[in-house]
């Protein structure tokens, strides 16, 4: 950032020290998980478009800032333009694919990475077809690809290292290997100490082996870094499993404090119905949930449709919300749990009844 | 910044014999949350006072001990001299908090160099906007440092709207000070000060500013206020007082008080203000020692012109019985006239004493000090008090600074202390006001009473009175004077 920061102070009408600056600003958002460095890089990319309007290097930036905000939409438009002009530029292939999967079109993710591979078969393109082939329900196929990206990193870039190591994690849960899984984030950890999602990554494991109390530590760490709503309603979670109702409520206020100040979005609204579905509000839950659905049909979305439909008693909804969630076979243990639940939904519930004579 | 953002400011400000840090933390809505939650202790949900009061002495302990200073490399603990702890809303209905330490540090205080290193070693795995400034100070001056002299959020109060402009991530400063053997006569160096400075002026130097001390402060001021208009430099609006007592009325004499504090303050203020907007486009740290160098030089010229003038008084027998409209104009004199033209006007205003009483001359005086003597005519000749004539005279004697506030300002300037400079002289006004109106009141119930007040008409007693207040006013300002050079160098 310093770097970048110089070179718009030497070059203060060259766009191209804006959009060196916003890329800085991008890794330093991964770096720090500060959302407030997403609205830095977008200054930075519209001062380089104000000096070059039809720049396609400032447009495709701008596509990426707008994955990172999740403005999903917007993202997938930007980058089908920039495709349109550059056939041949892999990098819009990559923000495509991410704006497709996370909006709920799959089919068109995997088209999406197939040609970014074939134009550049490197860790960013290995990673996302990784990523998409746990989804469709194939771990073992993503983790093959993960070595692929880890092969084509390069050693003087830990964090992305680390980062394709927590995703070898979350594809080892889909396979059932959780001690696999632990292992994956410590060895993100020692790429990349102190690294919040790997911490995270590494108190889920935790607690799928039963050792809640490291799992809590875990979540501790994590939040030091990154007070990251959903990590903290699940070490809430662990801590009211535990017995310790003032510590829940201390990680689920941290939770609400997050959500209530992220602004809106699909995420929120996300996250917002499968939390208050557990905690006392079915009803504003499956508003939540509905507002999300509106805008984004990925399997969590739908995944949260179902939880908050099931906690409303909605049984057969749930069900059938729960389907569109493992539409594509994933086999990630949330969405597995959820669809368990809801499927052995108790008896007396006259919906699920319903579902079953027909 | 972020919802989970911990920004972080240092301002380091070095001086002979002391380093000072003010520490400052700024916890977005995210940590706020977790910290008031460690402030909780019975865990009702509620932070209380003494729960608040509980977090702030803890973290007044465990945050100095994440803020290394090295003194030529060796490791100096820094000293909690204060503490504040407040809440601000912030996003989604939920607060901010900002916590603030100031800290010091014993350096060296013989003259050479100093290598100073700092580091803020708090919540470093957070995000947020980490800034550190290091200014010098008296008897200490800034060789080199990483780190610059100003503050771009002034301290954390306001960040800056552009985004293009990336938080400053520096928590780690070094810097090269040299220690100059000028005699540390600031405020923040103690009594050495007080050989220069008036009573009013001291009140400014008091280390920390509490509740009961400001209070106390103020009241000396209105009493200096009031004394002050006993001396020399207020004897035309005495004038004004004792014209309206032979003819006015009390609601006169209480309009003539109200003009005369308004007035005074006023122009005080405006100059004060004028140095505030200028110190919001200049650095101040820049422009502070050569305001002092500047105010203690004017300081010193008013002293010794003050001086000059009532020294000659002291040995003119003819102002004996000058009265005190005699003594009125030449104090302000010189912030209107020539300096030659002191004794014209004591005679112009022997001349309006012997009109007060009705003895009518013929009185032609070419010089500019004329209209005065046509303001007190008209009060005259109107057979009464007019309005208009009333602010004329309160104007005339509250607009020009006597020395006294003007010095209270620049010293507050001097010791950046303007708010609480600017409070003091308005006490001090509305003392010199009162006791104005005071004398206006006492014409008005007892016409003529003024002469037989010994303290009031015995010119001696004012022309000394004159010379020491000349004499401290003067060594005041060269004290100031090289007080700020030694900054500026």
């Amino acid at each position: 950032v310093a770097q970048a920061e110089q070179a718009v102070a030497r070059q203060p009408r060259e766009a191209e020290a804006y959009r060196g600056l916003a890329i800085a600003f991008m890794r330093k958002q991964r770096q720090c998980g500060d959302p407030a460095y997403y609205r830095r890089a977008m200054a930075a990319v519209e001062r380089s478009l104000a000096l070059e309007p039809d720049s396609e290097e400032s447009q495709k930036l701008k596509a990426w800032v707008l994955a990172g905000e999740h403005r999903f939409e917007e993202a997938r438009a930007l980058a089908r333009q920039c495709i349109a002009r550059r056939p041949l530029d892999p990098w819009s292939y990559g923000v495509l694919v991410d704006a497709e999967a996370e909006l709920g079109r799959y089919p068109a993710a995997v088209a999406a990475a197939q040609r970014m591979i074939d134009l550049k078969p490197d860790l960013s393109s290995y990673s996302r077809a990784a990523h998409l082939r746990d989804l469709y329900g194939d771990p073992a196929g993503a983790l093959q690809l993960y070595d692929l990206a880890l092969d084509a990193a390069n050693p003087r870039d830990p964090e992305s290292i680390a980062w394709v190591h927590v995703q070898r994690s979350i594809a080892c849960l889909s396979l059932g290997a959780v001690q696999r899984a632990d292992a994956e984030c410590q060895e993100a950890l020692e790429w990349q100490p102190g690294y919040a999602l790997a911490l995270a990554g590494r108190a889920r494991c935790q607690a799928m082996l039963g050792h809640r109390r490291t799992a809590i530590q875990c979540y501790e760490q994590a939040l030091s870094v990154i007070p990251r709503p959903d990590w903290a309603i699940a070490m809430g979670d662990l801590e009211q499993e535990a017995g310790e109702r003032a510590a829940a409520a201390r990680a689920y206020a941290v939770a609400r404090a997050g959500m209530a100040t992220a602004g809106t979005s699909a995420d929120v609204d996300r996250l917002m119905a499968l939390f208050l579905a557990d905690h006392g509000s079915p009803k504003a839950a499956l508003e939540s949930a509905r507002r999300a659905a509106r805008s984004r049909d990925d399997i969590y979305t739908c995944d949260a449709l179902a939880w908050a439909l099931y906690r409303n008693g909605r049984c057969q909804e749930a069900w059938r919300a729960s389907c569109r969630a493992r539409r594509l076979g994933t086999r990630d243990p949330t969405l597995l749990r959820h669809a368990a639940q809801i499927a052995a939904r108790p008896a007396t519930e006259s919906p699920g009844l319903t579902r079953i004579r027909p | 910044m972020g919802n989970f953002t911990i920004s972080h400011y240092s301002e380091l400000a070095v001086a002979a014999g002391e380093v000072r840090v003010q520490y400052v933390l700024d916890m977005a809505e995210i940590p706020t949350v977790q910290e008031r939650q460690r402030m909780d202790a019975n865990g009702d949900g509620k932070v209380t006072r003494a729960e608040s009061d509980a977090y702030l002495a803890r973290a007044a302990r465990t945050l100095p001990a994440g803020l290394l200073l090295r003194v030529d490399g060796v490791r100096t603990p820094l000293a909690v001299r204060g503490t504040s702890l407040a809440f601000a809303p912030g996003a989604g209905n939920l607060p901010t908090l900002k916590l603030r330490l100031r800290l010091a540090a014993p350096v060296p205080r013989r003259p050479g160099r100093l290598v100073l290193e700092y580091a803020d070693r708090n919540y470093r795995e957070r995000t947020g906007w980490k800034e550190l400034v290091v200014t010098g100070g008296p008897g200490a001056r800034l060789v080199e440092t990483n780190a610059p002299a100003t503050s771009l959020s002034n301290g954390l109060a306001s960040y800056p709207a552009d985004l293009i402009a990336a938080p400053p991530q520096q928590t780690e400063a070094r810097a090269v000070v040299a220690i100059s053997a000028v005699p540390s006569r600031s405020a923040q160096n103690g009594p050495a000060s007080k050989r220069f400075a008036s009573r009013f002026t001291e009140l400014l130097t008091i280390r920390q500013l509490t509740w009961p001390i400001v209070l106390v402060s103020l009241l000396v001021a209105f009493a200096l206020g009031g004394t002050h208009a006993l001396e020399p430099g207020h004897g035309k609006t005495v004038v004004a007082a004792y014209l309206v007592g032979s003819r006015g009325t009390p609601k006169h004499a209480l309009w003539l008080g109200l003009i005369v504090t308004f007035t005074h303050t006023a122009g005080v203020f405006l100059l004060g203000l004028v140095t505030l907007f200028a110190s919001a486009y200049v650095v101040p740290e820049r422009l502070y020692p050569w305001m002092g160098a500047i105010s203690g030089l004017a300081i010193t010229v008013v002293g010794l012109s003050l001086l000059g003038r009532s020294g000659v008084q002291a040995f003119r027998p003819g102002t004996r019985e000058a009265g005190d409209g005699g003594r009125g104009g030449h104090s302000e004199a010189h912030f209107e006239h020539e300096h030659g033209h002191w004794h014209e006007h004591e005679h112009e205003h022997e001349h309006e004493h012997g009109h007060s009483h009705g003895h009518a001359q013929p009185h032609s005086h070419p010089h500019g000090g004329g209209h005065h003597h046509h303001d007190y005519e008209a009060v005259l000749e109107g057979g009464g008090v007019r309005l208009g004539t009333l602010v004329a005279l309160g104007v005339s004697g509250g607009i020009v600074p006597c020395p006294g506030a003007l010095v209270v300002l620049l010293s507050a300037i001097a010791l950046h202390r303007v708010g609480f400079g600017l409070a003091l002289i308005t006490a001090f006004s509305m003392g010199l006001a009162a006791v104005l109106t005071g004398i206006g009141l006492l014409m008005v119930s007892a016409r003529g009473l003024l002469d037989r007040v010994p303290g009031l008409s015995d010119g001696h007693w004012s022309s000394r009175l004159a010379m020491v207040s000349a004499s401290v006013v003067s060594l005041l300002g060269i004290g100031l004077t090289l007080q700020s050079l030694g900054l500026v160098g």
